[in-house]
């Protein structure tokens, strides 16, 4: 399996590459698209002015690609958007023979329309043949229906969204799709970013750190019923220390996952600082040579905690067993 | 280093080339930026850039003629060149900009969330502290609300009463345990006045409307479908009300493909053959596929709001840059012409649902579905509620086997300002607007076009619901 990692900085990739990162995915947008469009209407998820997240100008990508030329790491961008207006997908089809221009030919979507709209139009006939498409977990509900119409729409990959359960993974492999991805460290979000509407902006914060309280539908005063736990949404930690897989892991599910016939791990970035980045990846790096090395799923467990995690994991565990 | 998305530059050149740069250092006298080493950089003819400004939510542009470009280093991959800019507007520009990016740091590093918002949006922190008791009394308060603004405005009243006239098609939500046995036994006059009643819209002249559509299922959740029996027999019963069914399916997860198969068998094996077909709301892909392989002659698809989907938010009004970005809002995928084009060649799809979400927004030709009061706004893979009763914490989640339904009992509440709740695995907001004002929910009919749906309000779920429905009962 190799690892995909979110890429916030240029300069962040030769550490990255050196980590053991296989591929990198980042967020690119053009000053003419923000220019025209806003913040309103990104071309990625990441809907921010304020953060390092997106690489940048053409001037970044173009550095960008000789790096990755010289490294070896793969780049795919990120065009993963929940839906485009009608208006932009000629733009859109500019954007995308902009980024071929600059060396790049990878593409994560979102918007069925989009994949539809690439496949079909032939507008898009000079590009379809040229590009590489996975399909972002943000599409919405992944069964095996669906990955049977994406593999019309000649997709390279699946990006399996971070609520599937692994076996869900295993039954929704399809002959056409030759490659699958799934999530495995950072950022385990309460919700499926396919269904997050909310707003996702520098000036508020997000509806998933809200504050909130678990709240009865009609108010009870009989305190025998009242037993259930009450907690506030926003938990501070107060330890400094980061610790591998703290938002979110799937280190001990690494064997079920190659079983399942992922071929990609995905670390996800989202603003995390670079050295927590490179910590991840060295981390999943150590984990997968234990992974070639061990006999069994026990032995890979047992191995793996025993090296990575000596005073024990963050439980935040991807994929629960039920 | 400076985000690119506050602070762009373009260089154009001699050969009639623009090239977008990033800076990487800025201070009052100039920046640098940096080209990769294959690139040969030209006599730069202009330089233009682009201040983000938060104040008025919009760039500066600034531009420069015949600006000297200097080269300074040399790294691995790339030059680094410096400007010099000897300009007051640049000077002023790069000034303010310094000082909101910093600002923003601070208030990132040294204040709550709610407290950022605050500063930069005028977002009330302090109400965040405001919680209701219990969603009963969050929607009553929110009724209570809407009818006080109703009594005041008798104008309103009157334009109700004209827009209703016109817009005639209204469909109901029907959704918890109590209100579909309501509906199953009881004659369809007497459910109408138990449902008003219950529901606590008496006061609003929707209540007077007549129901056409009854829809039935939940676009959320496959625990709380109702089983494959009672929908059917919930299906007969709005035939026998000359009401039109509509079937609501949540998201089909591929744990769940072979009971969803089967459901969909079961209900489609007791429509009557030759009759219309059966409306159905769809919330996944996988779904569609379903329905066109299997279920065509009898199903007709509506893509449900988990697909149709558009920014939907009730902090909308604290965004920054929304009244000059107000018209993004007004489309969405279900507007792209070649999109519709396909959903209706591959699935015979023309009809969306959408939601009144506090802002106007344009709707493709032919009758189209909208839901109201509730819209939503973020919903889990995995069941945030059922993970915090079962867990102790919304993040533990698993899947939902066996869930007892903690969603009728309890719910995730949220400062009362906020105008959200959180049941089942999502977060809905609530759209106050769409019950008093008659000219905004005419809009959301698309002028009597559209179908209304209301949604059902929680309080079926309140113990003197079940009285009262069993008062109905006897006296029917």
């Amino acid at each position: 399996m190799k690892i995909a990692a979110g890429l916030g900085s240029v300069d962040d990739l030769p550490l990255f590459a050196e980590a053991g990162a296989d591929e990198v995915f980042v967020g690119y947008i053009p000053g003419w698209w923000q220019q025209t469009y806003g913040m309103f209407s990104p071309l990625n998820r990441r809907e921010v002015l304020y953060y390092n997240v997106q690489i940048g100008s053409e001037s970044e990508m173009e550095i960008l690609h000789a790096m990755s030329e010289h490294y070896g790491i793969d780049v795919s961008i990120a065009l993963n958007a929940l839906y485009f207006l009608p208006k932009q997908f000629p733009d859109l089809l500019r954007y995308i023979r902009e980024c071929l221009k600059l060396g790049f030919s990878s593409f994560i979507v979102a918007d069925p329309a989009l994949l539809i709209f690439l496949a079909k139009d032939p507008a898009c006939e000079d590009v379809i043949d040229k590009i590489r498409i996975s399909v972002s977990g943000e599409t919405g509900e992944m069964n095996s229906d669906f990955c049977s119409l994406l593999a019309k729409l000649k997709i390279r990959r699946m990006i399996f969204h971070r609520k599937m359960t692994i076996g869900e993974m295993k039954q929704c492999r399809n002959p056409e799709i030759t490659e699958y991805e799934a999530f495995a460290l950072n950022e385990k979000c309460h919700f499926h970013g396919g269904y997050c509407n909310s707003l996702h902006c520098d000036e508020l914060t997000y509806s998933c750190r809200l504050p909130y309280r678990l709240g009865e539908v009609v108010e009870n005063t009989n305190e025998e019923r009242r037993n259930v736990q009450m907690r506030f949404s926003q938990e501070k930690d107060d330890d400094p220390a980061y610790l591998v897989g703290e938002s979110g892991c799937a280190l001990c599910k690494l064997w079920d996952l190659e079983q399942a016939g992922i071929t990609h791990l995905k670390i996800v970035g989202r603003g995390n600082y670079t050295d927590c980045m490179l910590e991840d990846l060295k981390a999943m790096k150590k984990a997968l040579k234990i992974l070639r090395d061990s006999q069994s799923r026990e032995k890979y467990i047992e191995k793996m905690k025993q090296k990575l995690f000596p005073n024990g994991c963050s439980g935040e565990c991807y994929y629960l067993d039920y | 280093m400076i985000p690119y998305a506050v602070l762009q530059g373009e260089l154009y050149t001699g050969k009639r080339e623009k090239l977008a740069i990033r800076i990487l250092d800025l201070s009052l006298e100039g920046f640098t930026f940096r080209l990769v080493k294959s690139r040969k950089l030209a006599e730069t003819e202009k330089l233009v850039l682009y201040f983000w400004s938060w104040k008025i939510s919009d760039f500066v542009k600034l531009e420069f003629d015949n600006v000297q470009v200097q080269l300074t280093e040399e790294e691995d991959f790339y030059f680094i060149y410096r400007i010099e800019i000897n300009d007051s507007f640049f000077e002023r520009a790069a000034s303010e900009l310094m000082k909101e990016y910093l600002h923003y740091i601070d208030l990132k590093q040294y204040e709550e969330d709610a407290e950022l918002s605050e500063v930069l949006t005028g977002y009330p922190a302090a109400q965040e502290k405001d919680f209701p008791e219990s969603l009963e009394q969050w929607e009553q308060r929110n009724l209570s609300a809407v009818q006080e603004k109703l009594c005041r405005d008798t104008i309103m009243e009157e334009k109700w009463r004209e827009v209703l006239s016109r817009t005639g098609c209204l469909g109901i939500e029907l959704e918890s345990d109590g209100i579909t046995s309501a509906f199953r036994e009881m004659e369809w006059e007497t459910f109408q006045n138990f449902y008003w009643k219950e529901q606590r819209l008496k006061f609003h002249p929707v209540s007077a409307c007549s129901i056409h559509f009854v829809y039935l299922g939940n676009g959320y959740c496959f625990e709380r479908l109702p089983s494959a029996k009672l929908m059917t027999e919930m299906i007969r019963k709005a035939e026998v009300c000359n009401v039109v069914p509509v079937l609501v399916l949540p998201p089909m997860k591929e744990r769940y493909r072979e009971l969803f198969q089967e459901y969909l068998r079961e209900i489609v094996c007791s429509l009557p053959a030759g009759e219309k077909k059966l409306e159905t709301v769809v919330n996944d892909w996988g779904t569609l596929e379903l329905v066109r392989k299997s279920y065509s002659e009898s199903l007709t698809p509506i893509m449900g709001i988990l697909m149709n989907k558009r920014r939907k938010d009730s902090r909308m009004e604290y965004r920054c840059g929304l009244k000059k970005q107000l018209a993004l809002l007004r489309e969405n995928g279900s507007n792209t012409e070649f999109f519709r084009e396909y959903l209706f060649q591959e699935y015979g799809l023309s009809t969306f649902l959408y939601e009144s979400c506090g802002y106007e927004y344009d709707f493709p030709e032919g009758e189209q579905n909208v839901l109201f009061p509730f819209y939503q706004m973020n919903t889990a893979g995995h069941c945030t509620l059922f993970a915090q009763c079962r867990n102790g914490s919304r993040g533990k989640q698993i899947e939902e086997g066996c869930c007892p339904g903690f969603c009728k009992q309890f719910c995730f509440l949220y400062p009362s300002m906020l105008s959200i709740v959180g049941w089942q695995n999502s977060l809905f907001g609530w759209d106050e607007k769409v019950l008093w004002d008659a000219d905004y929910f005419e809009m959301l009919s698309n002028y009597g076009t559209n179908r209304m749906i209301l949604n059902e309000l929680h309080f079926t779920m309140h113990r003197q619901a079940i009285e009262l429905r069993s008062v109905f009962l006897e006296n029917s």
